[in-house]
């Protein structure tokens, strides 16, 4: 542990993501309380006001006013909620789905692992945000369809990543040990097998959570994620760009919060697998 | 790879491509309420025993294997149903729009190459250099972007503040060229009508830029890494000896070897720009496959939306599968 503290630390650009991700999480969470006013609030005397440092704008409104005359800021500061929310409940959902799969799979082999294979592939056939959206337009816009939508796919990762840890496990030493003393096969798994794959599997679901947060910006960038008036950084450009010509502001901002964010967690991500296992790269 | 292997791989593809048909299928039957009460919902003098007709001649009366199967004989025709909304066949629908997404698609695939292949050379040639950094940097961007705010302030920059390109549709109306292929650049050119190949040239570069965008820093990071793997290989040692320049060795030794994960990625991400072009079309206004999904969700009209769905899903297994093919024919080491 001491040995991944001094090696991550050592990485700068990774300590930058993490602190990165830090404020982002630290803005979400105390949102309700740092926020200079009501994100759902409008104000129709304020409309389409611009940034402080422009003429025409006000310190009361840093980043500006949207077409109802709510705060860029604030909106900006409470939609952390939805894409941490989001790529958070999604990724331990996927990972736990992923886990317990991928652990049978490699454990028990031949049947039970040739199906779930066959599954994995099946839905490896659907590029990512086509499945999302085939599923969203079915199911109906919203922030539990959001969540199923994107889990339906999300496992497979962890999945994989496990089976793979699993299949490298089964010969070694430690777990004929186990079994020539008659320990149960979940006794196996999930006491002797599981710890040996947790930095695989927390790197992985790291590197993800920026995928997922994309992926929900993008849906809800088409309307089918979180719905108004709940502010969402993918709607927010959306409801930008209906005013791109007025207020380059809108869709500006709430991209560069998605971007900052992202960024972040994938070179928190990056510094996390060169720290704790290398082999993971490429 | 042999020829028994390579059909040996595609055999493999055989379950695969039937459960993706099942999931495809399932989806329409998620749905809330079915296709007839879509198609007529807020349509007055419409009565039970219509609705009970149409769903008699549609088939919906049948139990759901039956109506799998014939779903998938429909395919087997090429028949993907009829829009809900338009009231015309689905496949004349998607026809129609498929040549603006091949030609959207395959101009970021190629705007992507010609950034990602001279970066990553370049920065794995010279490491730690400049450009290595620049590029790593750029790459991780890259990918961090969502690609609907990269158009958008593209849209900002070069449409809005500069106004040197236009911001949606494909044309100007009006200014279409003869359609032989449907691919403007292609059709303009061969009938030598270059008004039309200049306007669709200037429409088509902001879409190409946002979609290949993601695509350049995926392929930038592989090639640098091969790269770097092959330039520190016995046979490049041996080509410097043998008193090639250091720009020959690079290009034409190095590179054709470095080149073999790079293609194989591209193939690979060709998926991922599928579902990125509903995105990035949506930004443009781009009268593509992508645009029609997005607009047949809004309108529920979810026959299309399935068939969507399925042809990118089958796209997507060729392409893997080209990959793998590719793969094993590019790199005589590899005999699986």
């Amino acid at each position: 542990m001491a040995d991944f503290w001094r090696r991550f630390r050592k990485n700068r650009l990774a300590v930058a993501g993490g602190a990165v991700v830090l404020v982002v999480v630290l803005m979400g969470v105390t949102a309700p309380w740092i926020a200079p006013h009501d994100p759902t609030q409008a104000n129709f005397f304020n409309r389409l006001r611009p940034p402080a440092w422009m003429e025409g704008g006000s310190w009361e409104y840093p980043l500006g006013t949207d077409q109802l005359g709510r705060d860029v800021l604030s909106r900006i500061m409470w939609g952390a909620r939805a894409s941490l929310t989001v790529g958070a409940i999604v990724i331990v959902l996927a990972t736990t789905v992923g886990i317990f799969f991928g652990l049978i799979s490699g454990y028990y082999g031949g049947r039970v692992d040739a199906v779930i294979q066959r599954l994995v592939d099946i839905l490896l056939s659907f590029p990512y945000l086509v499945l999302a959206i085939g599923l969203m337009a079915v199911m109906g816009p919203g922030f539990i369809n959001m969540v199923l939508a994107l889990v339906y796919k999300e496992w497979v990762t962890p999945c994989r990543v496990v089976r793979g840890e699993v299949l490298a496990a089964k010969s070694q030493e430690y777990v004929e040990a186990a079994r020539a003393v008659g320990a149960s096969d979940a006794h196996i798994m999930w006491r002797e097998i599981l710890p040996n794959t947790v930095s695989a599997v927390i790197v992985v679901a790291t590197l993800r959570v920026a995928w997922v947060i994309l992926m929900e910006a993008s849906l809800s960038f088409l309307g089918l994620g979180v719905q108004p008036p709940t502010p969402a950084w993918g709607s927010m450009v959306a409801a930008g760009r209906e005013f791109i010509f007025q207020a380059w502001w809108l869709a500006t901002f709430p991209g560069l919060a998605i971007l900052v964010t992202v960024l972040g967690i994938n070179l928190l991500g990056e510094g996390l697998r060169d720290a704790l296992d290398p082999r993971l790269r490429e | 790879m042999s020829a028994a292997q390579i059909i040996n791989r595609f055999l493999q593809l055989i379950p695969v491509v039937i459960g993706v048909t099942v999931i495809v299928f399932l989806l329409m039957h998620l749905t809330p309420g079915d296709p007839v009460e879509v198609m007529f919902a807020g349509e007055a003098g419409v009565s039970a025993e219509d609705l009970e007709r149409y769903r008699r001649e549609l088939g919906l009366d049948q139990p759901l294997p039956v109506q799998y199967l014939r779903f998938v004989q429909g395919l087997l025709r090429g028949d993907l149903g009829m829009s809900l909304m338009q009231r015309q066949p689905v496949r004349d629908l998607i026809l129609s729009r498929l040549p603006a997404t091949i030609e959207l698609t395959a101009a970021a695939i190629l705007i992507s190459l010609l950034i990602a292949i001279p970066v990553g050379v370049i920065a794995a040639v010279r490491r730690y250099s400049t450009v290595d950094k620049v590029g790593t940097v750029g790459a991780l961007l890259g990918v961090s972007m969502p690609d609907f705010w990269l158009g958008l302030v593209l849209i900002l920059l070069f449409g809005i503040h500069w106004g040197v390109l236009p911001i949606s549709g494909r044309i100007p109306w009006g200014m279409e060229p003869e359609h032989i292929t449907g691919l403007y650049l292609v059709d303009s050119l061969l009938t030598g009508n270059w008004p039309a190949f200049w306007a669709a040239l200037r429409h088509l570069l902001l879409p190409a830029v946002t979609l290949g965008t993601s695509m350049a820093a995926l392929t930038m990071r592989v090639t640098r890494s091969s790269m770097l793997e092959v330039v520190h290989q016995d046979f490049i040692t041996f080509a410097r000896a043998k008193g090639l320049s250091g720009t020959q060795v690079v290009w034409r030794h190095g590179l054709r070897n470095a080149l073999i994960p790079t293609v194989t990625v591209v193939t690979l991400n060709v998926g991922v720009l599928l579902g990125g072009n509903m995105i990035v079309e949506t930004v443009f206004a781009w009268p593509g496959l992508g645009r029609l999904v997005v607009d047949s969700i809004y309108n529920r009209d979810y026959t299309v939306v399935q068939a969507a769905v399925l042809i990118y899903a089958i796209t997507y297994v060729s392409m893997n599968f080209m990959a793998d093919v590719l793969y094993t024919i590019l790199n005589p080491r590899v005999r699986l």
